[in-house]
C-alpha cells in the first residue's frame, strides 16, 4: 500500500448496518370496546336476547 | 440524490477489475435531519432495503459505474478524500463490505438481507393490499395533504366535537347499539376501515413527501390486532417529510370522523357517535410513544435516530457514575440525545411495570380468557344451531378479540426467549473465543 493508505483496521471500521423497518401501525385494539367494555353501564337487559347480552348482567 | 442503474446481469458476466453497482442500487446521500454529529449515508437496493454505510462506501459505491476499472476507481476516491487511496483497499472495500450487502452487480447475495429482529416489533403479519394497489389509490388521496385542506380538517374538527358534546354526547348511541346488538357489527365493520384508512394516511402522506409507500397488511403487535403501512422508503425524507409521515394515518382518522359526522348529521343515526367516539380514542392511543406506535416514530424523527429501542442500552450505561459514555451516545447530537435520554427514561420503568403488571395478572386473565373462549363457544355453537347468523357473528367476533392477545403473548414471549438464548449463546461463544486470544501467564 501506498503512504499514507488506509490501515485495514481503517478499512474494518466502515460503518455498515441495516436500517430499521418503519412499519406504521393502527392498533385495532379499540374496536373490542363496544363489545367488552359495557359492563359499567346500566342497561335493561332483554332476557330474550341473544346468550351474550346476558352475560353482560353476570359481570 | 442519485439514482444508479446497472445493467441487467445476465446480457454479459460482470467483469471484477471493472464493477459495477447492482441493479436498481440508489445511492440517497447522508440521511437528512440525522441527530447524529456525522450521519449515516444511506443506499436503496432494489427490493427496498435501507442501508446505511459511511461516506467512504458511499461513495466508493457511487464511483461503481461499470467503465471505470478498479485503478480509475481508486484515483477518482483519491481526488475526492483528498488522501491517497489503494487499489487493494478499494478491492479490499469492495469484497468485505459492498459485496455482502448485495451491492455490487456480481454479488452472490441475491436474497434479502436477513431482516434484523427488531425489538418490541410487529410479530405476525401478512399483506392486505399490494404496493402497486395502495401506489394507485395514494395518487387519488394525495391533494388532501394540501395545507390548507389540513388545516381546514384539524378547524371542522373541533367544531364537531362541540356540536357533538353539547348535542347530548354518546348516550343515545350506547342504548341504540345496547337495545340492538346487530348494530355491534356494523360499529366494528366501521372501525377496522377507520384503521386502513389510518394506514391509507401514512401511506398517502408518504407519496406526498415523494417517498413510495409499501404494502398494506395485518398482523399482531404484542397483543394487539393491528394494520401496517411498510414505510421502509421514507427514510429518503427530510425530517418535515418523515413527521408527515408519521402524522398521516392519524390525520386521516380525522377525515374519517368528519365523514361520519356529515353522515350523522344527514341521518341522525346515532351509534355513528359511539364509533367517532371510538376514533378520538384511537387517535389518543396512537400517540403513545413508549410501543412502535405513531408517537414512537415521532419521537424518533424528531430526534433524527432511526432505532430508538437500539440506544437503551447505551443510553442507560451511560448514566452510570464513572462510566465513560458508549459510541452509540458520543455520536448523538446533544438536542438528540436528550430526546432520546428523556425517552428512555419514561420508556423503560413503564414497559418494566407493565411486564411485571401482566406477569402478575398472568394467571388470572390465562382463567379468565379461557372461561370466556368456552362461554362464546357455547354460545356460537347454539347460535348456530338455531341458525341465528347475527348472534353467530357476534360470537365469533368475541372469539376472535379473544384469542389475539393469547396468540400475540405466546409470540412475544417466544421471541423474548429465543433473543435471550440467541444473546446468551453469542456471549459464550464470544467468551471463548477470547478465551482463547487471551495471553497464557
Amino acid at each position: 500500500m501506498q503512504n499514507n493508505d488506509f490501515t485495514v483496521e481503517e478499512l474494518d471500521s466502515q460503518h455498515t448496518a441495516q436500517l430499521p423497518g418503519r412499519q406504521l401501525l393502527a392498533a385495532v385494539s379499540l374496536l373490542g370496546i363496544p363489545l367488552v367494555g359495557l359492563d359499567g353501564v346500566n342497561v335493561n337487559v332483554d332476557t330474550k336476547g341473544p346468550n351474550w347480552l346476558g352475560s353482560i348482567g353476570q359481570v | 440524490m442519485t439514482t444508479v442503474l446497472a445493467e441487467p446481469t445476465g446480457s454479459r458476466p460482470p467483469d471484477r477489475t471493472v464493477p459495477r453497482v447492482a441493479l436498481g442500487i440508489e445511492l440517497l446521500g447522508a440521511y437528512k435531519d440525522s441527530g447524529c454529529v456525522e450521519p449515516p449515508w444511506i443506499i436503496r437496493r432494489a427490493d427496498g432495503q435501507m442501508l446505511e454505510v459511511s461516506p467512504l462506501l458511499h461513495r466508493l459505491a457511487a464511483s461503481l459505474d461499470g467503465e471505470r476499472d478498479l485503478e480509475a476507481v481508486a484515483s477518482r476516491l483519491s481526488q475526492e478524500l483528498g488522501r491517497p487511496i489503494s487499489v487493494a483497499s478499494v478491492e479490499y472495500l469492495i469484497d468485505t463490505k459492498l459485496r455482502p450487502l448485495g451491492l455490487v452487480a456480481d454479488s452472490a447475495t441475491a436474497d434479502p438481507l436477513p431482516s434484523r429482529q427488531a425489538l418490541l416489533g410487529l410479530t405476525l403479519h401478512a399483506g392486505v393490499a399490494p404496493a402497486r394497489l395502495v401506489r394507485a389509490v395514494t395518487t387519488v388521496l394525495r391533494p388532501l395533504f394540501l395545507p390548507a385542506l389540513i388545516v381546514g380538517a384539524l378547524a371542522a374538527l373541533v367544531f364537531v366535537d362541540v356540536w357533538l358534546v353539547l348535542g347530548g354526547g354518546i348516550a343515545p348511541g350506547v342504548e341504540r347499539l345496547i337495545s340492538e346488538p346487530a348494530l355491534l357489527l356494523l360499529a366494528v365493520a366501521l372501525t377496522l376501515m377507520a384503521g386502513g384508512l389510518h394506514e391509507l394516511g401514512h401511506a398517502t402522506a408518504s407519496r406526498y413527501g415523494g417517498a413510495e409507500p409499501g404494502v398494506i397488511g395485518a398482523g399482531i403487535y404484542l397483543i394487539w390486532p393491528v394494520f401496517y403501512n411498510d414505510l421502509n422508503d421514507s427514510h429518503r425524507l427530510d425530517r418535515r417529510g418523515r413527521l408527515r409521515c408519521d402524522l398521516g394515518g392519524v390525520y386521516f382518522n380525522v377525515v374519517f370522523i368528519l365523514v361520519l359526522a356529515g353522515v350523522y348529521g344527514v341521518t341522525g343515526f346515532e351509534p355513528l357517535v359511539v364509533v367517532l367516539a371510538v376514533q378520538h380514542l384511537a387517535i389518543l392511543q396512537q400517540f403513545l410513544p413508549f410501543v412502535r406506535l405513531d408517537g414512537y416514530y415521532v419521537v424518533s424523527d424528531l430526534a433524527g435516530i432511526p432505532d430508538l429501542f437500539g440506544r437503551i442500552r447505551p443510553i442507560l450505561s451511560s448514566l452510570v457514575p464513572g462510566r465513560s459514555p458508549a459510541k452509540a451516545v458520543t455520536v448523538l447530537k446533544p438536542k438528540a440525545r436528550a430526546i432520546v435520554t428523556a425517552w428512555v427514561l419514561t420508556t423503560v420503568p413503564l414497559l418494566m411495570a407493565s411486564l411485571l403488571f401482566i406477569a402478575i395478572r398472568l394467571p388470572s386473565l390465562v382463567a379468565t380468557t379461557g372461561r370466556s373462549i368456552g362461554d362464546q363457544s357455547t354460545a356460537l355453537l347454539a347460535a348456530l344451531r338455531h341458525g341465528a347468523v347475527q348472534g353467530a357473528a357476534l360470537s365469533g367476533l368475541q372469539l376472535v378479540l379473544l384469542a389475539v392477545p393469547v396468540v400475540g403473548i405466546a409470540v412475544t414471549m417466544a421471541r423474548a426467549v429465543d433473543r435471550g438464548r440467541r444473546t446468551s449463546v453469542h456471549r459464550r461463544l464470544g467468551r471463548l473465543i477470547l478465551s482463547f486470544g487471551a495471553p497464557r501467564g
